[in-house]
C-alpha cells in the first residue's frame, strides 16, 4: 500500500474502486483453488520427494531445492479429504509442485494440474458456503463464482499451513 | 531517518562500548583502586559520547558525557569510589542502554518522553558538592612510589634512612624547547652534588643517549640537607621547573603488602584495554551466507569424486579440489567461531543485582571465557544460560542464614565454566546450594501424571532428575520474579537441543547442583555415518556414534521385555531402525536368517543399539534444517544432500535413546 504513496491522489481512488489482485489458479481432483499470486515462488515440475517419517499425512516429504530442504505438502489430506475421487482427472505429468513462503519458511504445494493465473476482484469474493467437503471454514477467504468455470476457492495460504 | 549503515555501525559499537562500561563499573566496586579499569571504561564512555553526538543523539550525549565527567573525577581521584556512587553509574549506564535500544527500535530517533534530568541533576550533584573523600597528598603520592620503587630499593632507602639521611621525591618539568636533555641533564648533576641521584625517570643513561624529548622528570634523590635547603638548592637550578618536592617518610617507604596483593590481583579482574589490532567488522549474515555457500561447494565435490572417473587428469584434479575445500572450510568455521566470554560478559552485572535483590550473598565465578563457539550457537545460547543462572540463585542458593546453620559459608558459589572436550564444547553452571532431592522429584512427577508411580521405582536418580526438563514439571505457583518469566526447563532443554546439544544435571541434595550443557564445536558441517532404513538413506552425526558391530540374532536377550545385547559387560537395549523410521512393528530379531547390522549410539551416558539394513559409507554432511514446518518430526534432527543431489535425513540420536 505504502508503495502507491508517492502517485496521484486520482489513482488511489482508482485503486480502492477495483481492489484488482492476481490468484494462481490450479487444480485438485475436479476442485479449482486459488492463492495470491504474492505467496508464491515458483513453480516445479519434476522433484524427487524424500519421505520424512513420523510426520502428519499431509506432509508428502522433502524435496531438495537447490540446496534448500522444502517439505512438500498434499492439500487434499490437508482439508481431510481423505481419497481423490478421481484420481485420473489429470495425468502423473501434468503434476506440480508450487513454492510458497510463509511465516519464513519455504513450503511446496503438491497440485495435480495448474491452470493458470487470472486477476480477482476483491469485492467479488463471496464469503464460503456452506463446507467445502469439509474444508475447515479458517482455511478459506472466500469463493468467486466465474461464468462459464467452475467455483474458484480462494484459500488463506497462512491458516491453510499453520493453523 | 538516519543513514543506515551508520546507524548500525552505531549500535554495534555502543553495544560494545556499554559491556565494556559494565563489567569495568562491576570490576571498579570490588577493587576501586583499579587503574587500567578506571581508564578503559573512561575510554569507553568518551567514545560513546563522541559516537552520540556524532549521530545528534541529544539526550545520549548529555547522559554519556556527564558519566565521562564522574568518570574522569574519579580517574582524578576526587571521588572516592563508594557503592551508592556504583549504583548511580550503574543507573546511568541503564538509561544509556535503554537509550540505544529506544533508537534503535524507534528507527534511528531518540525517544522523545525520556527524562534524563534527574539522573544528570544527580550525577552532577555527587561528582560535585558530595562526598568527595580527595586522598591526602602523602597517600595520593605513595600510590605514586608503588609504581616508582621496588620493594628491594624502598629497603635500600630505608637502609639510608637510617644514617639521617633523607629521601626526597622530586617532580620537575622542562618547559623551554631547547636543550631538554641538557637541561634535564645538569639537574641530575646538581642533585649529585648536593646530596646522591637514587633514581630517576628517564635514567641518566637516557638523558645522555637519547635524542627523545624529555618533558617531566620523577627522582628519588639522597641528602643530608633538610627539605627547605634542599628546596633553595634545587630552586636555584634555572634549568627545570619543580612541580612537585616531598620528604618521604619512613611509612611511605614501608612495603605495602596489600597493595602488591591488589595490583596482582587487579591484573587478573581488570577489564582488558582495548588492542586495536586489525580487524574487519562483518554483518553476520554474510559470514552465514558464505557458510551455505561453502557447504554448497562440499556437495559438489563429493559429487564429482562420486563420479570417480578413470582419468589421469581428474585423479590429479580431485585430490588439490579436495584440499582447498577443506582449507576453505575450515577458515570459514573459524571466522564464525567467538569466544564465549562475549556472552558471559553479561552475567556478572545480572548476577550482581539478583543476589542483592534476592538477599543472597553469592561469589560468581567464570572461567573459560576464552572457550570458542559458533556464532549462531552463542546467540542462541543466552537465553537458556540466563535462565539456569537465575535457578542457581533463587532455586539453588539458600539464604545466608539457612547455610550457616547447615555449616556452609554464608556465601554461595555460582561457577560458569566452558571448556572444549573433543569436538564438543562443555558449558557448566555449577552451585553449592541445596540441590535437589530425586525423592520430591518423583513425587511431583507422578503428582503431574508424568509417570506412573511403578515405572518410577525402577527408575534411576539420573533419568528421576532428568523430569525437571519436562514440559509440564514446572508450575505456576513457582514462578517468582527472579526465575519464572515463562521460560522453564524445558524451553532451556529444547533451545539446547535445537542446537543439536543435551543438557544433563548433576545433584547432591545439601550439597549442590551441576547442569551440564553439551554442545558440537559447529553446527553446520560435520562428520556423519551413512546407513539406510527401509531402502532409503539416513545419516547418523559421527560423534554420537560409539561404534558398528554385526551381531547374530541368537545373542539377543530379552530383558523385561525389552531386546538387549550384552557388549563388553554392558547392557544396551537395541531398537529396530525400521520400526521407528518406518509403519513396521518392532520385529522379533529371534527369527531374523542374517545377521544384523547395528550402529551403537551414545547420548550422554546412555547408549542404545540401532539396527539398520545396512551400514554405508562415512561422508562429510553439511547440516541443513528442515525448518519450522518439520522442526518437531520425532527421531529426525534435520537433513543433507548427498552425492546424487538426493536428500537423506539425519537422525536426532538424543531423542532415539531417550525412547
Amino acid at each position: 500500500m505504502s508503495l502507491n504513496k508517492g502517485k496521484s491522489s486520482s489513482m488511489a481512488a482508482q485503486d480502492s474502486k477495483s481492489d484488482l489482485n492476481q490468484y494462481v489458479v490450479f487444480n485438485i481432483d475436479a476442485e479449482q483453488y486459488g492463492i495470491k499470486i504474492d505467496k508464491t515462488r515458483e513453480i516445479i515440475k519434476e522433484a524427487k520427494i524424500t519421505e520424512v517419517p513420523n510426520t502428519a499425512d499431509y506432509v508428502v516429504g522433502v524435496i531438495n531445492l537447490r540446496g534448500i530442504i522444502v517439505p512438500v505438502i498434499e492439500l487434499s489430506r490437508r482439508f481431510g479429504i481423505e481419497e481423490h475421487i478421481d484420481k485420473h482427472l489429470f495425468a502423473e505429468s501434468e503434476q506440480r509442485i508450487i513454492t510458497v513462503e510463509s511465516e519464513e519458511q519455504l513450503l511446496g504445494i503438491q497440485v495435480d494440474h495448474i491452470e493458470g493465473i487470472t486477476w480477482v476482484e476483491e469485492e467479488k469474493i463471496a464469503p464460503p458456503p456452506e463446507l467445502e467437503k469439509g474444508i475447515r471454514e479458517d482455511y478459506l477467504r472466500g469463493v468467486w463464482a466465474r461464468d462459464n468455470k467452475p467455483l474458484l476457492i480462494l484459500l488463506d495460504l497462512e491458516k491453510t499451513l499453520f493453523a | 531517518m538516519k543513514d543506515n549503515e551508520y546507524l548500525n555501525m552505531f549500535f554495534a559499537e555502543a553495544k560494545e562500548y556499554i559491556e565494556v562500561l559494565n563489567n569495568g563499573i562491576l570490576t571498579l566496586e570490588n577493587n576501586s583502586e583499579d587503574k587500567e579499569t578506571i581508564d578503559a571504561i573512561f575510554r569507553a564512555a568518551h567514545s560513546l559520547k563522541g559516537m552520540a553526538a556524532a549521530m545528534g543523539f541529544e539526550n545520549l550525549t548529555e547522559l554519556t558525557h556527564k558519566l565521562e565527567n564522574s568518570l574522569d573525577k574519579i580517574r582524578e581521584g576526587k571521588i572516592s569510589v563508594k557503592t551508592e556512587f556504583i549504583d548511580l553509574l550503574f543507573q546511568a549506564l541503564d538509561n544509556i542502554q535503554y537509550l540505544v535500544k529506544a533508537v534503535e527500535d524507534n528507527g534511528g530517533e531518540e525517544p522523545e518522553d525520556f527524562d534524563i534530568d534527574v539522573l544528570v541533576a544527580e550525577l552532577i550533584a555527587y561528582t560535585e558538592n558530595s562526598p568527595i573523600e580527595s586522598k591526602s597528598k602523602a597517600q595520593k603520592s605513595s600510590e605514586d612510589l608503588e609504581d616508582f620503587l621496588t620493594d628491594s630499593e624502598k629497603e635500600a632507602l630505608l637502609d639510608k634512612k637510617k644514617d639521617k639521611e633523607r629521601v626526597y621525591q622530586i617532580k620537575a618539568e622542562i618547559v623551554e624547547e631547547e636543550f631538554k636533555s641538557v637541561r634535564a641533564f645538569m639537574l641530575l648533576k646538581k642533585l649529585d652534588e648536593i646530596g646522591q641521584l637514587f633514581k630517576s625517570n628517564p635514567t641518566k643513561d637516557e638523558i645522555e643517549n637519547s635524542e627523545l624529548d624529555i618533558c617531566e622528570l620523577n627522582i628519588i634523590a639522597l641528602s643530608w640537607l633538610d627539605s627547605e635547603e634542599f628546596k633553595t638548592e634545587l630552586e636555584a637550578q634555572q634549568s627545570v621547573n619543580l612541580i612537585n618536592l616531598e620528604e618521604l617518610q619512613n611509612s611511605q617507604l614501608e612495603i605495602n603488602q596489600e597493595s602488591t596483593a591488589k595490583k596482582a590481583d587487579s591484573k587478573k579482574t581488570g577489564v582488558s584495554s582495548f588492542n586495536s589490532s586489525s580487524t574487519v567488522r562483518v554483518d553476520i549474515s554474510k559470514l552465514d551466507t558464505l557458510m551455505n555457500m561453502v557447504g554448497e561447494l562440499l556437495i559438489n565435490k563429493s559429487r564429482l569424486e562420486s563420479l570417480n572417473i578413470k582419468k589421469t587428469k581428474f585423479t590429479e584434479i580431485m585430490p588439490q579440489l579436495d584440499r582447498v575445500t577443506m582449507d576453505l572450510h575450515h577458515i570459514v568455521m573459524q571466522i564464525r567461531m567467538v569466544p564465549v566470554g562475549v556472552m558471559f560478559s553479561r552475567f556478572p552485572r545480572m548476577m550482581r543485582d539478583l543476589s542483592n535483590k534476592m538477599n543472597k550473598e553469592i561469589n560468581f565465578v567464570m572461567t573459560g571465557q576464552e572457550t570458542e563457539l559458533d556464532r549462531s550457537i552463542i546467540d542462541e545460547l543466552a537465553d537458556p544460560l540466563t535462565h539456569l543462572l537465575r535457578n542457581a540463585i533463587d532455586h539453588g542458593i539458600e539464604k545466608p542464614a539457612q547455610r550457616k546453620a547447615n555449616g556452609k559459608d554464608e556465601e554461595g558459589q555460582i561457577e560458569l565454566t566452558a571448556y572444549q572436550k573433543g569436538s564438543e564444547i562443555i558449558i557448566e553452571v555449577k552451585d553449592d546450594g541445596a540441590g535437589i532431592e530425586a525423592a520430591a522429584i518423583s513425587k511431583k512427577a507422578v503428582a503431574k501424571g508424568i509417570v506412573e508411580e511403578e515405572e518410577i521405582q525402577q527408575m534411576e536418580k539420573r533419568d528421576i532428575l532428568d523430569f525437571i526438563f519436562h514440559p509440564g514439571f514446572s508450575t505456576a505457583q513457582e514462578i517468582t520474579d527472579v526465575s519464572g518469566r515463562g521460560v522453564g526447563m524445558d524451553i532451556v532443554r529444547s533451545t539446547v537441543k535445537k542446537l543439536d546439544g543435551q543438557i544433563s544435571i548433576n545433584s547432591e541434595p545439601g550439597k549442590g547442583s551441576t547442569f551440564k550443557i553439551t554442545l558440537p564445536l559447529t553446527l553446520a558441517i560435520s562428520q556423519a555415518l551413512m546407513v539406510k532404513i527401509l531402502g532409503d538413506i539416513f545419516a547418523i552425526p559421527l560423534n554420537s556414534v560409539s561404534e558398528t558391530l554385526t551381531i547374530e540374532p541368537q545373542n539377543i536377550k530379552k530383558i523385561r521385555g525389552m531386546d538387549v545385547i550384552v557388549l563388553r559387560e554392558t547392557t544396551i537395549p537395541i531398537v529396530s531402525a525400521a520400526s521407528i523410521f518406518g509403519n513396521e512393528k518392532q520385529k522379533t530379531f529371534k527369527n531374523s536368517a542374517k545377521d544384523l547390522s547395528v550402529v551403537i549410539l551414545k547420548s550422554g551416558e546412555r547408549k542404545v543399539g540401532l539396527v539398520v539394513e545396512q551400514l554405508l559409507n562415512q561422508q562429510e554432511i553439511v547440516i541443513k534444517s528442515l525448518g519450522k514446518y518439520l522442526q518437531d518430526t520425532r527421531y529426525i534432527s534435520g537433513a543433507t544432500i548427498i552425492g546424487d543431489g538426493d536428500v537423506a535425513l539425519i537422525i536426532d540420536v538424543r531423542d532415539v535413546v531417550s525412547k
